[in-house]
């Protein structure tokens, strides 16, 4: 204990570089630890979107892209898919629940989803848990809203309120359905999922908007009223993609090849969680490679660590000198050494973590905001006190050639140094 | 993703409402991917019941893709088809499971191979014709191998790992992709000669 209080002592007389190399070990720490918070957020908030749908239906593109623009609203489709497709394949008799999916709108930068109601009944995110309303219910008129939790908290919106979707996925709304309101009659729940960043209508209403618009503006002189429109055929045409639940698991891979040998439309049938596999796969490299980043910093940090020693080293021969003529062996200038390194090493790696929580706490909103990504601020896990326990092991270690240099001079130099 | 294979049993069922628009045959030309050297094993495990599909070029296993002509592709042909009607060979399951297999067939039709299995019911393969079809069209000369195996568990919590041991057999297959349906929902691995072992 007498050898960690002059461990500290020690370091606190050279207050200033023993800081800074505090401070670069607390950042690389911070960073290394980071990269796995947000790595292991991505993985859970991915996983935790979609549960229960057992393929999903998209015009035939990548399986990736279309995990992505379907369930996380990243990126846009590159081509819809027939109404009548849809329709064929919902009635397939293996087919217990479809949810059908139309994107391409907005409101106020949040996507606007067209759906029906199985939407509600049949969506399941996390383990099996169905989506509940905070308020309100579930659409029933063409011109009415179902609003997910975000989009309520940062715009205000209440129950019973008017708003106006924009054509496309520009937030600064050039084009905007100011004709025909819609009306907000259900909030639903937070979930952690894209969900609360989505505004959802019906079908209907995504048709009703488009009825007088072509080639991405409204027709001159063809105006139709909200009311004229609500009156018309409202089945649309296409859809984005949709969603599908089985009877029975046996029957998804026969199904997916049904589907992807479809005659009369080119479509590709997916299984999200073989494709969210393939995307982390895909990941996995970029992953390793930032990962691998962070450690490298750490390390640096440590080789900084291990300098500052080693500099310090000659400056304190007189000091070591001192400690031998009170009667400290060569061992114990060993464990001085060794111990300054650890100190030095687990208190960056403490300001490290507390550095990396306080940075979670200021950015999480932002980024769950911008990025949608939710990052549970949750105690360190198990292969993060790995990593953690690792850098002290590096310290202590890097600590080590000091002290066998220190060891070689306390025997050599005797009470003889002239500094 | 997209593979063109052999529908198989209880499709017939899903394919009824489409047959109008198949009769009508649209010219929409649809090429999946052949990739020699890549199968696919598809995986559900349900109720206590196993059901694997796996699929391959028949290049990977047999050597040539077109029907046999002399003694020896005969002869390869039928080696390789008595390897796959022998599931215990190519799947290794966990003896605590208490698998047991129930139904193989192995679907060559494509490389002019008639199919004879005890189990199989002409009816349960009501494309087969068109899959002929597909597989001799135009300058598309591939053909695939398709291979069905059920087993009925008695213990399949107790199934966790499936040993693959098809590269063993057939050292052309550099890579099966596998989709799985198992009690921890979907999933997707690689599996290699050396990395082999699939976990549900």
């Amino acid at each position: 204990m007498d050898i960690v209080r002059l461990a500290a002592r020690s370091l606190y007389n050279r207050r200033y570089t023993a800081w800074l190399t505090l401070l670069s070990i607390a950042l690389g720490v911070a960073l290394m630890l980071g990269v796995e918070k947000v790595r292991l957020g991505a993985k859970t908030s991915f996983a935790n979107t979609l549960s229960g749908a057992d393929l999903i239906v998209g015009a035939r593109s990548g399986a990736i892209p279309l995990l992505l623009y379907s369930v996380f609203r990243i990126g846009n489709a590159t081509n819809n898919i027939d109404w009548q497709s849809y329709q064929a394949i919902a009635h397939y008799p293996a087919v217990r629940w479809t949810i059908p999916l139309s994107l391409g709108d907005s409101h106020r930068g949040f996507r606007v989803l067209g759906t029906n109601r199985d939407y509600f009944e049949h969506y399941r995110y996390a383990r099996q848990r169905p989506l509940e309303f905070s308020a309100g219910q579930p659409f029933d008129d063409v011109y009415d809203a179902v609003l997910g939790a975000d989009v309520a908290d940062k715009l205000g919106y209440r129950l019973g309120q008017s708003i106006v979707l924009s054509h496309g996925i520009d937030s600064a709304g050039l084009a905007k359905h100011d004709d025909r309101p819609f009306r907000v009659v259900g909030i639903l729940k937070r979930t952690g999922t894209p969900v609360d960043r989505t505004v959802h209508i019906s079908l209907a209403g995504i048709e009703a908007i488009h009825v007088d618009w072509q080639s991405g503006a409204r027709i001159p002189g063809a105006a139709v009223s909200a009311e004229q429109a609500r009156a018309m055929d409202l089945t649309p045409r296409t859809l984005t993609a949709f969603l599908i639940g089985l009877d029975s698991k046996r029957h998804v891979f026969s199904m997916q090849r049904a589907i992807n040998e479809y005659r009369p439309e080119p479509l590709l049938a997916i299984l999200p969680g073989v494709t969210l596999q393939e995307l982390w796969d895909m990941m996995s490299v970029a992953e390793n490679a930032l990962l691998g980043v962070s450690v490298g910093v750490v390390v640096s940090s440590l080789l900084g660590l291990l300098t500052v020693i080693l500099a310090g080293l000659h400056e304190r021969r007189r000091e070591m000198a001192i400690l031998r003529s009170v009667g400290a062996t060569p061992w114990h200038i060993v464990t001085l050494l060794v111990t300054e390194a650890t100190l030095l090493a687990s208190c960056g790696v403490l300001c490290g973590v507390g550095l990396l929580y306080l940075l979670l706490w200021i950015a999480q909103p932002v980024i769950e905001s911008h990025w949608g990504l939710y990052i549970v601020i949750a105690p360190p896990t198990g292969r993060e006190f790995i990593l953690m326990a690792l850098t002290v092991g590096a310290g202590c270690l890097a600590g080590l050639l000091p002290a066998w240099l220190a060891y070689r001079y306390s025997l050599a130099d005797g009470m003889t140094v002239r500094v | 993703m997209f593979k063109t294979t052999p529908l198989l049993a209880g499709l017939a069922s899903l394919c009824l409402a489409s047959q109008p628009l198949l009769a009508a045959e649209e010219t929409v030309h649809q090429h999946g991917a052949h990739v020699h050297g890549v199968a696919q094993l598809n995986v559900v495990l349900e109720d206590g019941r196993l059901d694997m599909e796996f699929t391959t070029p028949a290049a990977n296993i047999v050597g040539f893709e077109h029907p046999p002509r002399t003694a020896e592709e005969h002869q390869a042909l039928s080696k390789t088809i008595g390897v796959l009607n022998a599931p215990g060979q190519l799947f290794s399951l966990p003896s605590a499971a208490a698998c047991r297999n129930t139904e193989t067939v192995v679907d060559a039709s494509m490389l002019g191979h008639e199919t004879h299995d005890q189990d199989t019911k002409e009816d349960e393969h009501p494309d087969d014709a068109h899959h002929h079809e597909d597989g001799h069209h135009g300058s598309e000369r591939h053909a695939e191998i398709h291979a069905d195996y059920s087993f009925q568990c008695s213990a399949p919590e107790k199934l966790d790992v499936i040993d693959v041991l098809i590269f063993q057999y057939f050292p052309a297959t550099q890579e099966i992709e596998v989709q799985r349906i198992g009690p921890q929902g979907q999933g997707g691995q690689k599996l290699t000669a050396k990395a082999a072992r699939l976990t549900l």
